[in-house]
C-alpha cells in the first residue's frame, strides 16, 4: 500500500498534475514559517529588550524605602534584587554648576543587560556589568558638556568629590527612571552617605528591581501590591514597550496579515486543486474497487498520498521560510537592540498545522466524495461524482478557514474580521448570482452568437460560477488588501512621522523663561510648539454613595497634569465634550486612565496638587496617540481651574540637523531647563518603517503569487468542464472565434463581478483592520478600489481565459474527445 | 463523390520518434452511400474517421469532403465545413451533461442560426423514440437512450455525411441491435452518406461498402 501510494504520488508530481497544489502549499508554508519564525524571534527579542528597558522582571518605585519586613519576605524567594536611589542634585565642576539626576546603585546593579560606557583608560566603548567604583562617577555626555569636564577630572556632589571615570552612553532601566530627562550621573550606593545630600524630607525616588522565575516574580508582585501606597508604582514587563517596541509590534501586525492572506489563498487553491485531483482519480478508485480494494484500503491509500504531499510541502516550505526570514532579519539587522534569540518550536508547529488544516479542511471532502465512487462508473465512463451534500463540505471548509486564521494569528479580532468579511462576501456573491440569473434559462445553449452563448452559460452554471466568483473575489480582494496595506497603511504610518516632527523636548521651563526661550529659538529660525504648564498631582475619585457621602478613594499614582483650552494635536475626544467657550471647570482624561481606574464622564474627582486641592468633574475622555512625539498628557484640566497652580512648562520643537550648535547654546543659556533629544528614537522608528516596508514587499510578492495560483487553479477548474463542451461544439461546427469570444465575455463578466465583490471585501476588511488592528484614527475610504477591483478582474481573468481557450482551440476536437 | 482521399498519411510524435498511424489511404464514397471501416484495435479506424470528418488534419495526402479540400484548410475553415456537411455520432455519445435531451439535439441548428431549432430537435427525438425524454438530462438516461439522443443530434445537423464511431460499442447486444436498426432506418429517410467505424460484423454488412484496416493500411475493400 505504501509503495503504491509513493508510486501514485510520484506519478502525480512528475506529470505536473499536482504542481498547482504543491506550489500553493509551499507558498503557504513558506509564508507562514517565515513570518512565524520572524515574529517569534522578534517577540523573544522584545521580551528581553523590555526586560532590559525595565532593568528586571519587576520594578517598584516609591518615595519611601520599602518596608524591611516586606523586603525580607520577598528576599526569601529565588529572586535577585537591586536597589537604587535617584534624586536631583547640583553637580559642580571647577567652573560650572548643573542641576542633574543622580542615581546611586548597589553592587547587584544591573540585574540584566550591561552598561555601555566610554572608558577612561582606552577611550573606547566598554560594556560593564557592575556599579561604579567607590569615589567614581559616570556622567552622561550632556553633563560632561555642561560641566565642561573630561574623563579623569573631579566633580563635587554634595560634600563628596568624585572622579569622572567613564562617560555614560546607556544603561538598562534607562527608560523608567524618575528623572530620566535630566542630565545624568551614576554613583555607587556606598558613596551616598558621604555626599550628605539625603536628609529627611529630601525628594528622592527609591527603586527596587526584581529578577527571577515566574513564581517568585508573581510572589513579589503580590507582596508589593499589598505594600503599595498612593504614589508608589509597580511596573512589570509588557506594561510598556516604548515607541520602538510599538513600531515593531505594529510591523508584526502587518507581517501577520500579509502571511494570513497567502495562507487563505493557498487554502482555497488546495480546495480547487483537490477537486480536480478527485475528478482525475475517479477511474483509479473505480478500477481499484472493481479489483477488490475495499473503502478502508483506499482510504489508507489516499491518506498516505496526502501525508506524503504534506511532508514534502512542510519540509521544502520550511526551507524557503527559513531563508526568507533570514533575509528579513538581515534587512532589519540594525534595528534590533540585541541579537535575535533562536526561534521556539511554535513556528514549526504552526507551519505543519497550516498544511494539515488546509488538507483536512479543503481536500478531505473531495477525497470522501472520491471514495464513494462506485466501480460501475468505470463501465459507464462517468466523469462526475454521486450527489454530495455541499453543506457538509462548506461547513468543513469554513471551520478550516477559521482554525487557520486562529492558529496563525492567535488574534480573535483579526480572525473574525477576515472570516466574517469572507463569509459576507460569499453570501452577497451567491445571492447576487442567483438574483441576476434568477429566471429559468431559455431553452437551448443559444450558441448562435458569442453574447447569447456566454449569457446562457452564466445562467446555467449558477453554482459552479458562484464558487468560481468567490474564489476570484478572494484572490483579488486579498491581493487588494495586501496592496493597500503595503502602500496606503504604511504611508499613513510614515505620515504620522512627518520629516519635521519635533525632535527635542524642553522641560522644567519657568514661566518667566518662556519669552526669552521663544526669542532664542526664533532667532535660530526654530519655532517652538505650545508651552504646556505641568504640575504633579494625584487624583481621588469622590464617592457619592449614601453610606460614605463625599468620601474619596485615591488613585495609586501621580500624574503630570496640564491645563489648556486647546485640544492637543493627535488627541481625539471619544466620550463627553472638550471644554467650550462657556465652560470654566472640568477635567479631561486619557482612555487608559479611564479604563484602568474605572472613571467615566460625569465622575467627581479631587485633584491634589502640591499646596492645594481642587474638586471638579470629568468632562471628557480622550484617545491619545502616544507615538506622536509631541507632549501628551493623561490628565488635562480647565485653565480657569488650574490657572493659579505653580508649575513649570514643557514644549517641543524641531531642530534641523544643520543647526546642531543650537543645542549646546541652548543648554548653556538655559541651564535649569532640561533639553532632551528624541532624534535617534525618531530615526530608529522611521528606519523600522522603511525596512518593514521593504520586507512587506516580499510578503506582498508571496501574496500575489498565491493569488495567481488561486486564479489559475480556479480558471483551470472552470475550463476542465468547458474543454469537453468546446470540443463537442467544434465537432458540430462551432468556430473557434465563437468559442473564444463567448469564453472571453463569460469570464470577463465573472472577473468584473468578482472584482466588484473583491473591492467590497477589501474595503470592509480594511476598515476593520485600520480601526481595530492598526489603530488608524480616521480610516480612509479607498474609493479607488471600486474600479481597481473590477478592472483587475476583467483584465486578469478575462485575458487568462482567453489564453486558455486559445490553447484549447489549438487542439483538434479529435485529440480532446478521443483521448479523454 | 462526397468523399475522396488520395495518399492520406498520418503520423503522430512519440517518444520513439514519429509513429505512423495511417499510410497511403485512398478511398471514395458516393453521395447517399454507406461505408463501413473495420479492423482490429489500433489499426487507425478512429483516426481515419476523424480525418474524413475534418476533426483532425492530415500529415500528407488529400481529402475532399463534398468537394472541399480539407487537407488545405485550417481548423476554423474545417469547422465551417463540418457545420454544413458533417454529422457525428461518438461511441461515448459525447452529450453535454448540462443540457437536456432536447437542448443537446437543438445544438447543431442553433450553430447554424436556424430559428426552428426546437421543432427540428423535437422531430428527430420523436423519430428515435424519445418523445417522452425531451427534458431528461444525460445522467437521467440509459446508455441506449443517450446514444439515441446522439443519433438524433447527428441527423438534426441535416448533414451531407454522417460519421459514426462504434455506435453500438457501449451498448448491450439487444440495445446495440435496436440502435443499428434505428440508425439505418433514419438514414434511409434522408439522403445522407454514411461512414461507420465498427467491430460489429452485422452492422458492417448493412453498409454498401467496407474497408478493412490493418496497421494503418487498407488491406481489403
Amino acid at each position: 500500500m505504501f509503495n503504491l501510494s509513493l508510486k501514485l504520488f510520484w506519478r502525480e508530481v512528475k506529470s505536473g498534475q499536482l504542481s498547482v497544489m504543491i506550489i500553493a502549499l509551499l507558498i503557504a508554508v513558506a509564508s507562514v514559517s517565515c513570518i512565524s519564525l520572524f515574529t517569534d524571534r522578534l517577540q523573544n527579542a522584545l521580551m528581553l529588550e523590555t526586560q532590559e528597558f525595565l532593568g528586571g522582571d519587576l520594578k517598584f518605585d516609591s518615595s519611601q524605602e520599602l518596608n524591611s519586613r516586606v523586603l525580607s519576605k520577598i528576599s526569601s524567594k529565588n529572586l535577585k534584587i537591586s536597589k537604587a536611589i535617584t534624586f536631583a542634585s547640583m553637580i559642580s565642576s571647577r567652573e560650572y554648576l548643573q542641576l542633574s539626576s543622580v542615581k546611586a546603585v548597589d553592587s547587584f546593579y544591573p540585574l540584566v543587560g550591561t552598561i555601555e560606557l566610554i572608558s577612561f583608560k582606552s577611550n573606547e566603548v566598554v560594556e560593564l556589568k557592575s556599579a561604579p567604583n567607590i569615589d567614581s562617577v559616570w556622567l552622561d555626555q550632556r553633563l560632561i558638556d555642561l560641566l565642561k569636564v573630561r574623563i579623569g577630572d573631579s566633580v563635587e556632589i554634595g560634600n563628596a568629590s568624585f572622579l569622572v571615570s567613564h562617560i555614560l552612553i546607556t544603561e538598562p532601566d534607562r527608560g523608567s527612571s524618575a528623572f530620566a530627562f535630566a542630565p545624568k550621573a551614576i554613583i555607587n550606593y556606598n558613596d551616598l552617605k558621604k555626599t550628605g545630600i539625603l536628609q529627611p524630607g529630601s525628594r528622592v525616588r527609591f527603586s527596587y528591581l526584581f529578577l527571577g522565575d515566574n513564581t517568585s516574580v508573581n510572589f513579589a508582585k503580590e507582596q508589593l501590591n499589598l505594600a503599595k501606597e498612593p504614589g508608589d508604582q509597580l511596573t512589570e514587563i509588557g506594561s510598556n514597550q516604548g515607541s520602538i517596541g510599538n513600531a515593531i509590534k505594529k510591523s508584526e501586525n502587518f507581517f501577520i496579515l500579509g502571511g494570513l492572506l497567502s495562507v487563505l489563498m493557498a487554502a482555497f487553491t488546495v480546495g480547487i486543486s483537490s477537486q480536480k485531483f478527485a475528478r482525475r482519480h475517479i477511474s483509479y478508485v473505480a478500477v481499484l474497487k472493481s479489483l477488490g480494494s475495499n473503502s478502508l484500503e483506499l482510504k489508507k491509500l489516499y491518506i498516505l498520498i496526502f501525508s506524503e504531499l504534506a511532508i514534502v510541502s512542510i519540509l521544502i516550505g520550511l526551507l524557503f521560510g527559513w531563508t526568507i526570514q533570514d533575509f528579513f532579519i538581515y534587512l532589519l539587522r540594525d534595528y534590533f537592540p540585541i541579537n535575535l534569540p533562536d526561534a521556539s518550536s511554535k513556528p514549526f508547529i504552526i507551519s505543519a498545522l497550516t498544511v494539515i488544516i488546509c488538507l483536512i479542511g479543503f481536500s478531505f471532502p473531495h477525497i470522501v466524495k472520491l471514495l464513494k465512487i462506485s466501480p460501475v462508473t468505470i463501465l459507464r465512463k462517468q466523469r462526475s461524482f454521486a450527489p454530495f451534500s455541499y453543506s457538509v463540505y462548506i461547513a468543513i471548509s469554513l471551520l478550516a478557514i477559521f482554525l487557520l486564521l486562529l492558529v496563525y494569528t492567535e488574534n480573535m479580532a483579526l480572525s473574525m474580521i477576515i472570516f466574517l468579511t469572507i463569509g459576507m462576501v460569499y453570501i452577497i456573491g451567491t445571492a447576487c448570482i442567483y438574483l441576476i440569473f434568477f429566471s429559468k434559462p431559455a431553452e437551448g445553449l443559444r450558441a448562435n452568437n458569442p453574447m447569447n452563448l456566454a449569457w446562457s452559460e452564466l445562467r446555467r452554471r449558477k453554482l459552479s460560477n458562484s464558487i468560481q466568483i468567490i474564489s476570484f473575489a478572494v484572490a483579488i480582494g486579498l491581493s487588494l488588501i495586501a496592496f493597500v496595506v503595503k502602500t496606503e497603511l504604511v504611508n499613513s504610518w510614515e505620515k504620522s512621522l512627518p520629516p519635521e516632527s519635533p525632535n527635542n523636548f524642553a522641560i522644567n521651563i519657568n514661566q518667566i523663561e518662556i519669552s526669552s526661550l521663544t526669542n532664542f529659538l526664533e532667532k535660530s529660525e526654530i519655532k517652538p510648539n505650545y508651552f504646556y504648564p505641568i504640575a504633579n498631582g494625584r487624583i481621588s475619585k469622590i464617592q457619592n454613595s449614601q453610606a460614605s457621602k463625599n468620601s474619596s478613594s485615591s488613585i495609586d499614582r501621580t500624574f503630570n497634569i496640564t491645563w489648556t483650552k486647546k485640544l492637543p494635536e493627535k488627541n481625539k475626544i471619544i466620550s463627553g465634550e472638550w471644554f467650550d467657550e462657556k465652560s470654566t471647570n472640568g477635567l479631561s482624561i486619557s482612555e487608559e486612565i479611564a479604563l484602568r481606574y474605572t472613571l467615566k464622564v460625569g465622575d467627581k474627582v479631587k485633584v491634589n496638587l502640591a499646596d492645594q486641592s481642587i474638586e471638579t468633574t470629568i468632562q471628557s475622555i480622550r484617545k491619545v496617540n502616544w507615538e506622536s512625539f509631541t507632549p501628551n498628557f493623561f490628565v488635562i484640566g480647565h485653565p480657569d481651574l488650574f490657572g493659579n497652580t505653580p508649575s513649570t512648562y514643557i514644549t517641543s520643537f524641531y531642530i534641523p540637523k544643520n543647526k546642531g550648535e543650537v543645542i549646546s547654546k541652548f543648554m548653556e543659556k538655559f541651564r535649569t531647563v532640561s533639553l532632551f533629544s528624541i532624534e535617534s528614537l525618531i530615526k530608529q522608528v522611521k528606519d523600522i518603517v522603511d525596512q518593514v516596508s521593504r520586507a512587506l514587499e516580499i510578503i506582498m510578492f508571496l501574496t500575489i503569487i498565491s493569488a495567481i495560483f488561486l486564479t489559475i487553479a480556479t480558471i483551470q477548474d472552470g475550463f476542465s468542464l468547458r474543454i469537453h463542451q468546446a470540443a463537442v461544439l467544434r465537432t458540430l461546427g462551432a468556430s473557434n472565434l465563437l468559442l473564444r469570444r463567448s469564453t472571453f465575455i463569460e469570464f470577463s463578466f465573472i472577473g468584473i463581478f468578482a472584482g466588484l465583490l473583491a473591492s467590497i471585501l477589501a474595503q470592509l476588511s480594511l476598515y476593520f483592520l485600520e480601526t481595530r488592528i492598526f489603530d488608524i484614527e480616521d480610516p480612509l475610504l479607498h474609493l479607488s478600489l471600486l474600479y481597481i477591483g473590477p478592472l483587475s478582474g476583467f483584465f486578469v481573468i478575462g485575458f487568462i481565459s482567453l489564453f486558455l481557450i486559445h490553447s484549447v482551440t489549438q487542439k483538434s476536437p479529435k485529440e480532446i474527445l478521443f483521448n479523454a | 463523390m462526397i468523399i475522396k482521399t488520395s495518399s492520406v498519411h498520418k503520423e503522430v510524435p512519440s517518444s520513439n520518434g514519429n509513429l505512423i498511424i495511417l499510410e497511403d489511404i485512398n478511398l471514395e464514397l458516393e453521395e447517399g452511400k454507406s461505408l463501413a471501416i473495420v479492423g482490429p484495435s489500433g489499426s487507425g479506424k478512429t483516426t481515419l474517421l476523424s480525418l474524413l470528418a475534418g476533426l483532425d488534419s492530415v500529415t500528407s495526402g488529400e481529402i475532399f469532403l463534398n468537394g472541399n479540400p480539407l487537407h488545405k484548410m485550417n481548423e476554423n475553415q474545417r469547422a465551417s465545413i463540418r457545420k454544413e456537411n458533417v454529422g457525428f455520432v461518438f461511441q461515448s455519445f459525447e452529450l453535454l451533461p448540462g443540457l437536456n435531451a432536447l437542448e443537446n439535439v437543438m445544438l447543431p441548428s442553433e450553430l447554424k442560426n436556424i430559428p426552428e431549432a426546437k421543432e427540428i430537435a423535437q422531430k428527430f427525438l420523436v423519430k428515435v423514440g424519445l418523445e417522452n425524454r425531451f427534458n431528461h438530462y444525460p445522467k437521467q438516461l440509459s446508455g441506449g437512450e443517450q446514444q439515441r439522443v446522439a443519433i438524433a443530434r447527428a441527423f438534426a445537423c441535416n448533414a451531407k455525411v454522417l460519421f459514426v464511431d462504434e455506435p453500438t460499442g457501449n451498448l448491450d447486444p439487444k440495445n446495440g441491435l435496436k440502435i443499428s436498426e434505428l440508425f439505418f432506418k433514419v438514414n434511409q429517410e434522408s439522403t445522407n452518406a454514411l461512414v461507420v467505424v465498427t467491430h460489429d460484423v452485422n452492422l458492417a454488412k448493412k453498409c454498401d461498402d467496407q474497408i478493412q484496416l490493418k496497421e494503418g493500411k487498407i488491406v481489403e475493400s
